[in-house]
């Protein structure tokens, strides 16, 4: 971990209540040190202006407890860093209507987030009459919803931009397009803006998001991120994307892994990877729960879980998909992809439950399927499913059959969410993710040992696959970023013998609804 | 006020005078004209005595039997020359050559400088590329009337050496000389510039002239000093009608059909409708743009059948006050309906190089051209010394195009045909060019027969305006129930999609000013003429740009918007205030300063032009977004030195060997140096490349020019050049998510080296017109492919040689011509091929896309019917020639796409049908 990018002033240590960890009902309570970076930040209305009125790229800590106002867009110049400490509030006050009243952070150097559990940090927008936030009774109102107003920018992570990582913090209201400056960033004006992009010139950044919530952006939550390092944990997505976008969308030359992640009511995909020609982009997804995703996509062959395509690779295992478009695709050719990296792919453990087979209220597109026939994916040892796999071309594609009648065979039995209520009507259509839904598994649940991990046996065994290099290489979870326990660096949890995001065990996804 | 004077100039006997026993004789003989010796088609001979009369035909030649012995009046009468009454005796057979002079010459000592007498003939054309100084081809206003070609663009193609690069209508719009796309070349209109309406480069679109109001075209394959040096291909000269001898009327009025408008009649959209102005220009930066202001009755198709094509021209002329104002006006209008039918499935590249089919397009468009141009032109002696001119051109083109697209997706969940992804566009483009010229002109003799003064000062504007391009879309398509696969397949919801409107408009304006001075003498018994002077020219490009996204906005139960039509289609506006900070948003300046200095001299039997050209350029821009952003503005200057040298020599009156030396500049277009990216393509994105360089050659022509009778002419060439850093459009990797962006660029070298055949004969009423050129060119650049190599796919970029983009090895071109003055019938029938090249380049290696060789066969005849009128007729593309362009590549695709023939190993990328275009119509025509 290069520590000295950081250039650590002033270290205060302020007591802070921290339940580390439970066993046995001992609790133990030690203080963690409060991290200072650079100067604090002790104005609250931001950015700070010089004396001709030009905005003052910011850098330095944002100080617990307080909340910030962000009025227009705010700049980390590249080397410096913004860093805000747990219990953080940071009101955007925007209006969504343009680039101009949607203010946005553009970071070329470092911004980290260290929320915690118990202190979140927020990044949401102001609330006003004319701004208002969104709330249950929008269950499936794109054009109402404030959800995809895009009321600010996100954080746009330039071409030297080092490190994004937000812990335990809320980011809500993103989106909208792009304005004047939007060639800095590799777009044009008028483009969708993403909550979080990254795209490093040369080399790699770092992209952490753990224990974090992303509600409500008008196009991508985690956008067309190239060239980057990616742990993305523990996560909640809801209400992304509003009649299109991904929940995360990695691109080319990105490695890392998005596990126990919850996606729930994406317009398109929950997680999603799609490099380029002659690019190899390996990116493990394992242990999530995916929801009600892809019904809002209005183009027909956009997947609507997880997806695979042109060049991207990566272990797939664990996941739990209910109610959404289709299940898992490993992409030969679709309207927007081309092959994806099959010999770095593996998968199998997977899980996927479909409300109802037949035609979904009474709207001609709307089929759920297990796995769309005619690409690479095929049902896979220790998968959870009801399709049939067909005979395999030439090219390496599949034909095979969905029987429609295994509608809630796969029922992965939530702790607290019933698939049957919620596949009535148009309920997989609903973004809502009930008051105390929990995704844990009830007991009896198919999903329960019917994962691969670390130390199990036989099906349950560590997956391996000695003629893929890459997947070799990089490893099941990834070893592309340090984890020496320092705030800088990504917590990671490996593959659990449950599947999906909330493992019996009480690891994983943190989160409650 | 006419003189009824009688000449005889010349008048020969070349047959004998025998005195044999045969009571009845043959005459045969030519007329020609006294001074160029030209030979003049459609003079009448007549035998007063025996009111026996007939035209002289192609050749000037004519033919008259049966006549007894005897002395009889000939009268030889010839529009434009004086006629001849003369005496002669017949004996026996006999040759007469009679020359005839030329009414205007006669009348006063003030030869205008510049003109030519006569100068639409066709003869006057030859005889001028005989004279000239360069390497000149030169149709006549004669040859283009009897041609099929309505537009100086399709015309060009007849010309040696010269293919077109086509409009999406078809029609020819640039030049492409001897395998110099329109970059290479330039563009004049009665030898200035002028300002261009092209939003990208600084190209004229020669489609936007009616053939008819010129009086001919020259190409100018070689350079003399005093000529613009950007021309590496050559130079395209448009001299417009000059001022008659005497009252001269030429009208007519005609109307057609294009054969698919016929069959399958036309969709037209209100081009009223359009909102001219975005409404960030309407309303200012601060306005939010609403549904509201975006249009939908452009968006409405209305299905008609079969719109008739129109076309009125008329010039007229005369000279005033004892000759001295001479006065040329002319215009043209015509409005035309083409409908023509396309297929698209462009290759995709997979990872480790193998092409596929993704989307197969097929493509109906509608499109209807109006194009009206006036144009004036005076010229006023004010005594024998002094004379000034001035020339204006107006020219304009409106373009509205319809194009539905149902485009298949040939990928999954297409399994087998009937079933998959169907994309449905609507999409209207309406496009408003026009180009405004002003020349004032001035000659002056500052010391008689030594030293003489000409200046020029031009003010020249360009326009051209896209306002609101929009293509809506719907995704439907037959998919295989999953609950059922066996069952037939169910027709998936028409649903809506995400589309842009766009706004495009540039200006383009030229100031510039021209200064020569000429010095003739004469030294050791040489003769010679030393010119010098400049130019400087001002030019500065506005470019504005607006982008906006609509999107549809789902129903209130959250299903997706279904379409209908235009009209129900509810949609939001995705960015409502537009896109004023695109690079696209820029003002450009550039200025050009240029002196030259050359000596033209004549020793015996060699003529040689030398001299040296100095050009400097100075380039600026600016564009509207913010200073935080590389190639916010940017200026460039360079100076070249350019030489030249050219040898005429003189073999005997009708034989010329030339040797010419020249070094030429093309400059990269303002827009391509500033920083633009253009999103709005099907395919791709462009950008701008400010760091490209400007490309100079090196030039070296040799031409054998045999002219055995004036109407008759051999020419055969070699041309050699070497192009350093050539500006080649290419994809290139910008380091930014590894998009391809299309931009120019340079490549190393290239050369470009060929043969040229040029033939023309005219035997009795049949005359044969045939050019042929070879042109090899070469480039070597760098392509983009990957390899897989153990699970590890890698970038590799191999180097790929291909001939310059748009150069066809073969071009030929064929007319056989036949005239019978005595019924009045002119006809010809052309042919113009031109063999395989490149349409566009790829970034992937061996994907480049490859136009087929392509035959096409045009027919045009004109009947005199009563005096001063004459019907025609015009048929374009009598076979119905298809333009298809090809990848070298077969399609991996697995599931079978139509058209294709996989085991060609080709992949059609393309095929366009443009139909046949008939045309019929009157003319009348005054000449006193």
């Amino acid at each position: 971990m290069k520590k000295h990018h950081f250039r650590i002033g002033l270290i205060a240590m302020i007591p802070v209540v921290m339940f580390s960890c439970k066993k046995d009902g001992e609790n133990t309570n030690i203080s963690k040190p409060l991290t200072i970076i650079g100067q604090s930040i002790s104005d609250t209305i931001l950015p700070m202006k010089d004396a001709s009125g030009n905005s003052i790229p910011l850098k330095g800590t944002m100080l617990a407890g307080k909340t910030y106002h962000i009025m227009s867009d705010v700049t980390i110049n590249a080397g410096d860093t913004v860093y805000l400490q747990p219990g953080v509030k940071v009101l955007i006050h925007g209006d969504g209507l343009s680039p101009a009243t949607s203010p946005a952070f553009y970071v070329n150097g470092t911004l980290v987030s260290a929320g915690s559990k118990e202190a979140q940090n927020w990044f949401t927008v102001y609330e006003t009459a004319s701004v208002p936030k969104s709330n249950s009774t929008y269950k499936d109102d794109v054009v109402n919803d404030p959800a995809y107003k895009g009321y600010w920018g996100g954080f746009q992570c330039g071409p030297t931009a080092d490190l994004l990582l937000l812990r335990w913090t809320h980011v809500e209201y993103t989106g909208g397009p792009w304005g004047n400056n939007a060639a800095d960033f590799g777009f044009a004006p008028g483009d969708a803006r993403n909550a979080v992009y990254m795209n490093r010139a040369a080399g790699f950044s770092k992209l952490i998001l753990e224990d974090s919530w992303f509600f409500g952006s008008k196009d991508d939550c985690i956008g067309k991120c190239q060239n980057t390092y990616v742990s993305i944990m523990r996560n909640t997505f809801n209400k992304l994307g509003g009649t299109g976008g991904e929940g995360v969308n990695l691109k080319n030359h990105v490695f890392g892994d998005m596990a126990y992640n919850l996606t729930y009511g994406i317009a398109t995909n929950g997680l999603k990877t799609a490099g380029a020609t002659g690019v190899n982009t390996l990116v493990n997804i394992y242990n999530n729960t995916l929801v009600n995703c892809g019904f809002r996509q209005t183009k027909a062959t956009r997947n609507g879980s997880i997806n695979t395509e042109t060049n991207t690779g990566g272990f797939i295992y664990n996941n739990i998909i209910v109610n959404c478009k289709q299940g898992l695709r490993i992409s030969y050719q679709s309207e927007k992809g081309k092959p994806s990296d099959t010999l770095n792919t593996s998968y199998g453990h997977n899980l996927t439950c479909i409300g109802r087979g037949t035609q979904m209220g009474g709207d001609a597109q709307q089929y759920m399927i297990f796995i769309e026939p005619n690409q690479f994916t095929l049902k896979q040892p220790g998968d959870l499913n009801g399709y049939t796999n067909g005979p395999i071309a030439a090219n390496g594609t599949n034909a095979g059959t969905n029987n429609p009648n295994d509608s809630l065979k796969y029922d992965p039995m939530f702790m607290n969410y019933d698939v049957a209520k919620n596949s009535i009507g148009k309920e997989y259509r609903n973004s809502v993710i009930p008051a105390g839904a929990d995704f844990h598994l009830k007991t009896g649940s198919p999903a329960i040992g019917a994962g691969v991990y670390k130390g199990g046996a036989g099906a349950n065994a560590m997956p391996t696959k000695p003629s893929a290099t890459l997947l070799t290489q990089y490893g099941f979870p990834m070893n592309v970023l340090p984890v020496t326990g320092s705030e800088f660096d990504p917590t990671i949890t490996g593959p659990n013998k449950d599947m999906g995001a909330f493992p019996t065990d009480g690891t994983g996804n943190q989160h409650t609804y | 006020m006419q003189l009824r004077a009688l000449f005889i100039a010349g008048l020969a006997f070349i047959g004998n005078i025998s005195f044999g026993q045969q009571t009845e004789h043959t005459i045969k003989g030519t007329i020609l004209d006294a001074q160029s010796k030209e030979q003049l088609s459609g003079a009448t001979v007549t035998i007063t005595e025996l009111h026996r009369n007939t035209s002289t035909r192609l050749d000037g030649s004519f033919t008259l039997d049966h006549i007894n012995g005897g002395t009889y009046h000939f009268q030889v009468s010839y529009i434009g020359y004086i006629t001849i009454d003369t005496v002669f005796a017949v004996s026996s057979n006999i040759k007469i050559n009679i020359s005839l002079k030329n009414a205007t010459s006669s009348l006063s000592e003030i030869v205008i400088a510049g003109r030519k007498a006569n100068g639409e003939s066709e003869v006057a054309a030859k005889r001028t590329e005989q004279n000239a100084a360069s390497v000149q081809n030169i149709i006549s206003a004669k040859a283009i009337q009897m041609s099929p070609d309505v537009t100086v663009g399709n015309a060009l193609q007849r010309v040696s050496g010269v293919s077109v690069e086509r409009s999406s209508s078809g029609d020819g719009r640039y030049a492409i000389i001897r395998g110099m796309d329109q970059r290479y070349n330039n563009t004049l209109i009665n030898g200035v510039k002028i300002a261009s309406p092209d939003n990208k480069s600084r190209f004229i679109p020669l489609d936007i002239f009616p053939s008819d109001l010129i009086e001919r075209i020259e190409v100018n394959k070689t350079l003399i000093p005093n000529m613009e040096a950007d021309a590496i291909g050559g130079t395209v000269n448009m001299v417009m009608k000059n001022a008659p001898d005497a009252l001269y009327v030429n009208a007519s009025a005609s109307a057609g059909f294009n054969q698919n408008v016929l069959k399958n009649g036309f969709d037209q959209f209100p081009v009223s409708a359009i909102n001219k102005q975005s409404p960030y220009r309407a309303n200012g930066p601060a306005y939010s743009a609403t549904p509201q202001d975006f249009t939908r009755d452009n968006l409405n198709y209305t299905h008609k059948s079969a719109p008739v094509n129109t076309f009125a021209t008329l010039s007229i002329g005369n000279r005033f006050f004892k000759n001295r104002l001479g006065v040329m006006l002319g215009g043209s209008y015509q409005n035309v309906y083409k409908a023509y039918n396309t297929i698209f499935s462009p290759g995709e590249f997979q990872d480790g190089g193998a092409l596929y089919i993704k989307h197969f397009n097929v493509r109906d468009y509608s499109t209807q051209l109006t194009r009206a141009a006036l144009n004036g032109k005076l010229d006023f002696n004010i005594n024998d010394k002094n004379k000034i001119g001035l020339y204006v051109i107006y020219a304009d083109l409106k373009d509205a195009q319809a194009r539905l697209t149902h485009d298949t997706l040939i990928l999954a969940p297409r399994t087998v045909p009937g079933t998959g992804q169907i994309w449905q566009f609507g999409r209207s483009r309406y496009q408003h060019q026009n180009i405004f010229n002003t020349t004032l002109q001035g000659q002056h003799t500052l010391v008689t027969d030594r030293l003489k003064l000409d200046w020029s000062a031009v003010y020249s504007n360009a326009m051209s305006e896209i306002p609101d391009i929009a293509e809506y879309e719907y995704d439907g398509g037959f998919y295989t129930d999953p609950s059922a696969p066996g069952s037939a397949p169910y027709k998936h919801p028409d649903v809506l999609q995400n589309f842009d409107r766009t706004w495009w408009k540039n200006t383009d304006r030229d100031l510039t000013g021209y200064l020569n001075l000429n010095y003739t003498n004469a030294t050791h018994g040489i003769p010679y003429t030393i010119s010098v002077g400049g130019m400087y020219r001002d030019k500065h490009r506005v470019n504005d740009y607006d982008n906006y996204e609509l999107r549809p906005v789902p129903n209130s139960d959250g299903s997706h918007q279904e379409w209908s039509n235009i009209y129900n289609f509810n949609w939001s506006v995705y960015n409502p205030k537009g896109s004023p900070g695109e690079a696209n948003n820029y003002r450009s300046n550039e200025q050009i300063a240029a002196a030259y200095a050359m000596i033209k001299f004549r020793l015996k039997k060699l003529e040689t032009v030398l001299g040296v050209r100095m050009e400097h350029t100075a380039q600026d821009f600016v564009t509207d977004v913010p200073v935080t952003q590389a190639g916010k503005s940017g200026e460039k200057s360079y100076k070249d030195i350019l030489p030249s040298v050219n040898f005429r020599y003189i073999l005997n009156e009708k034989t010329n060997i030339r040797l010419s030396y020249y070094s030429a500049i093309a400059r990269p277009s303002y827009f391509e140096i500033v920083p633009y990216s253009d999103n709005s393509m099907d395919d791709f994105n462009e950008s701008g490349n400010p760091y490209v360089l400007h490309s100079t050659s090196q030039n070296f022509d040799l031409r054998y020019e045999w002219y055995p009778r004036a109407n008759e002419q051999v020419f055969v060439g070699a041309f050699y050049k070497n192009i350093k850093d050539p500006i080649e459009y290419g994809f290139n990797f910008t380091g930014f998510q590894s998009d391809l962006i299309y931009q120019p660029n340079n490549y190393g070298d290239a050369t470009n080296y060929g043969v040229e055949l040029v033939y023309e004969r005219y035997i009795g009423n049949f005359g044969v017109r045939a050019n042929y050129t070879y042109t090899h060119s070469s480039i070597t650049t760098t392509k983009f492919t990957s390899e897989i190599k153990n699970g590890q796919a890698t970038k590799l970029y191999p180097e790929e040689t291909r001939p310059l983009q748009g150069q066809a090895a073969h071009i030929a071109n064929a007319a056989i011509l036949y005239k019978n003055n005595k019924l009045g019938l002119d006809a010809q029938i052309t042919w113009q091929y031109t063999g395989k090249r490149i349409a566009l380049v790829s970034p992937y290696y061996q994907f480049d896309y490859w136009q087929k060789g392509m035959n096409v066969f045009d027919f045009a005849a004109e009947k005199r019917i009563v005096k001063h009128f004459s019907v025609f007729a015009k048929v374009q593309n009598m076979l119905n020639a298809k333009y298809e362009v090809y990848v070298n590549k077969p399609a991996t695709n697995s599931v079978p796409v139509p058209e294709q023939d996989p085991s060609s190993g080709k992949t059609l990328a393309q095929r366009s049908e443009y139909g046949q275009t008939y045309q019929l119509g009157v003319r009348y025509i005054f000449k006193k």
